[in-house]
């Protein structure tokens, strides 16, 4: 019976441990997301972009912008183009993992329309950003993503 | 992975199937398969879920020999770390928001620490002995077809059938059809729905508040009914059987009938491990209302760290007791079809609370309902009504046992010719459901949140 005891013993440690190693201190921004959104975007080319509205985020991304504090989405006016990204201010840091899951699921349904059909913009989806970061959150599927990425980053 | 994803349907599934009846439903397999599907896009949750396991299996094996006020420690230590776990994964940003910690909760927390506390509340109340053998334990907690979503099954209901789940021809066929139905369920009708509401978010009208409240009280049915089928169903294709999670709950006659066919295997949960322990109704009117109380606090809780969920959860409590000590009396006397207006009315209100980020929301939602602060009608409101009237009128229908009755008929005229054209309609409705889900974007089950 005592070995039994110190197993409990063991297993109450190592999930504590567990959780320890789980925890993250978020880094909350308090930029002004009109700012962030501004700076950010003076670094896109967005002549073929077109900014979506509400029932586009919601029917391209799953994703409901009113739940947010802000976001904004642009999309390649082309079809066969997957040029995309979203900058977003989440209300409570619970929204990110909501928000990753959508993104991911995005890009995945993406790769199903782009592999094996058009290499270029299926490669751009394989080198997309998704950076979350506290209370802040990039998507990025551009060519230059990893410079919108340190300009969001600085921004923030 | 998600049970409405092409991979699970149409990869893992049918391997896990196969290799499983080769190896005659071993549970080690089956255990590993499980793993494999929890670990699948998040591998550092199953350690915590491996810990469980073997926290849970070392603190029954403790107590079971143990006596007195020692065996009561060991069971104290045991619930309060997993209690503990989740109030941190769920609810420390609710009732603590002063300390600011970024934590992601393991898919379906909520459902095996359900699963691990009935095992060790079975065996310390002397319903079940101890499990000795860790990988029939590590069955009952993980296994896939309920880890993520439920149903919550009881130690007591499925320990006899841990190391008796033979391969059974007709309990594989019905594992099949259900698995059919609750894909259906969730991809045409769930999924349609979902899209409907969130397009009528933007309405501001009555009419649209009302079909924002209709479609989403269709949606959740839908969404955890079809997922609840098709967990069921994968249990029996493994040789398991467990009890229906939704008894056609939109029939119901009264609050008390509804949450006897919604999430029964919660509310049995409730039922078995807090209410009964707490004195249930036995103890007079005043401990019967606390306990009410207390059962309904925490299934709202249970739900979500939001107050919406808390005054869902007490909503139904006020309802429950106000059944019981007011309309018991003459409820019997009362049409059925108003039974069922005032249920279904005081259950789509609920579903406000349970839908909305917030009181405040929940509550413009109900004024603007009635009338208030809103226009009548909107063209929001009014094209979606147009374009999903057929949707809603099907979802409507298949709330009603109908499906039953129709197959009941069919087979009784029929017989052999009329089994098999209810498996040609199967057939024709999984590959409908297939292509929804190739066409359409990912919608993750709603009740994965928990």
């Amino acid at each position: 019976m005592k070995k039994y005891q110190i197993g409990q013993i063991i297993c109450v440690i190592c999930i504590a441990f567990f959780m320890f190693t789980q925890i993250r201190i978020p880094k909350e921004s308090g930029a002004n997301f009109e700012v962030v959104s501004q700076t950010t975007i003076a670094k896109v080319d967005t002549s073929t972009l077109q900014q979506q509205d509400n029932l586009e985020i919601k029917q391209f991304l799953s994703l409901n912008p009113e739940e947010y504090e802000s976001i904004v989405y642009y999309k390649d006016t082309d079809a066969m183009k997957a040029s995309e990204f979203v900058i977003v201010k989440f209300k409570n840091s619970d929204q990110a993992n909501q928000f990753r899951n959508s993104i991911d699921q995005r890009i995945e349904n993406q790769q199903k329309v782009f592999d094996g059909y058009i290499e270029d913009q299926a490669s751009l989806l394989k080198q997309s950003i998704v950076d979350i970061q506290g209370n802040y959150a990039l998507y990025a599927v551009l060519p230059n993503a990893k410079e919108v990425d340190e300009t969001f980053l600085s921004v923030i | 992975m998600s049970f409405n994803s092409l991979l699970f349907v149409f990869l893992f599934l049918p391997v896990s199937v196969i290799l499983s009846f080769v190896c005659k439903n071993n549970n080690l397999f089956i255990v590993l398969i499980s793993f494999l599907f929890y670990a699948w896009g998040n591998p550092i949750s199953l350690v915590l879920l491996i810990l469980y396991i073997l926290l849970n299996y070392f603190t029954a094996l403790s107590f079971e020999k143990a006596e007195g006020k020692q065996r009561k420690i060991t069971l104290i230590i045991a619930i309060v770390v997993q209690v503990a776990v989740l109030f941190i994964y769920k609810y420390l940003d609710f009732f603590l928001p002063f300390i600011k910690v970024e934590l992601h909760a393991p898919i379906g927390l909520s459902f095996f620490t359900f699963s691990c506390l009935s095992y060790l509340l079975d065996v310390y109340f002397g319903k079940c002995n101890a499990q000795h053998n860790l990988i029939r334990l590590a069955l009952y907690v993980s296994f896939f077809g309920k880890v993520t979503m439920g149903p919550i099954v009881q130690y007591n209901e499925m320990v006899d059938q841990i190391d008796n789940h033979p391969f059974q021809i007709d309990l594989f066929c019905d594992g099949i059809k259900k698995l059919c139905i609750g894909l259906t369920k969730k991809v045409i009708l769930a999924d349609s729905l979902s899209l409907v509401h969130m397009n009528l978010m933007e309405s501001q009208s009555v009419l649209g508040s009302w079909l924002l409240a209709i479609t989403y009280m269709l949606q959740i049915y839908f969404d955890f009914s079809g997922y609840s089928d098709m967990a069921i169903g994968i249990g029996e294709m493994f040789g398991f059987k467990f009890k229906q999670n939704f008894n056609y709950p939109y029939i119901a006659t009264s609050i008390q009938d509804f949450w006897r066919r919604w999430h029964i295997s919660l509310s049995l949960w409730f039922r078995d491990y807090i209410y009964i322990p707490l004195g249930g109704s036995r103890e007079g009117n005043n401990k019967y209302i606390r306990n009410i109380f207390v059962v309904w606090l925490l299934t709202g809780l249970w739900h979500g760290a939001n107050w919406t969920f808390i005054v869902w959860g007490l909503y139904f409590a006020v309802l429950l007791l106000f059944e019981k000590f007011v309309l018991k009396k003459f409820w019997d006397k009362v049409p059925k079809f108003i039974c069922h207006i005032y249920t279904l009315f005081l259950v789509l209100i609920s579903w406000i609370f349970f839908m909305s980020d917030s009181l405040s929301s929940a509550f413009q939602c109900i004024l603007h309902m009635f009338g208030m602060q809103a226009s009548l009608l909107d063209s929001v409101a009014l094209f979606n009504l147009k374009s999903s009237f057929i949707l809603l009128v099907i979802s409507i229908l298949f709330c009603l046992p109908i499906r039953d009755k129709i197959e009941l008929f069919i087979c009784s005229k029929w017989k052999q010719k009329g089994m098999i054209g209810l498996v040609v309609v199967y057939l024709v409705v999984f590959l409908v459901s297939v292509s929804f889900m190739i066409s359409s974007s990912f919608h993750s089950f709603l009740y994965f949140a928990f």
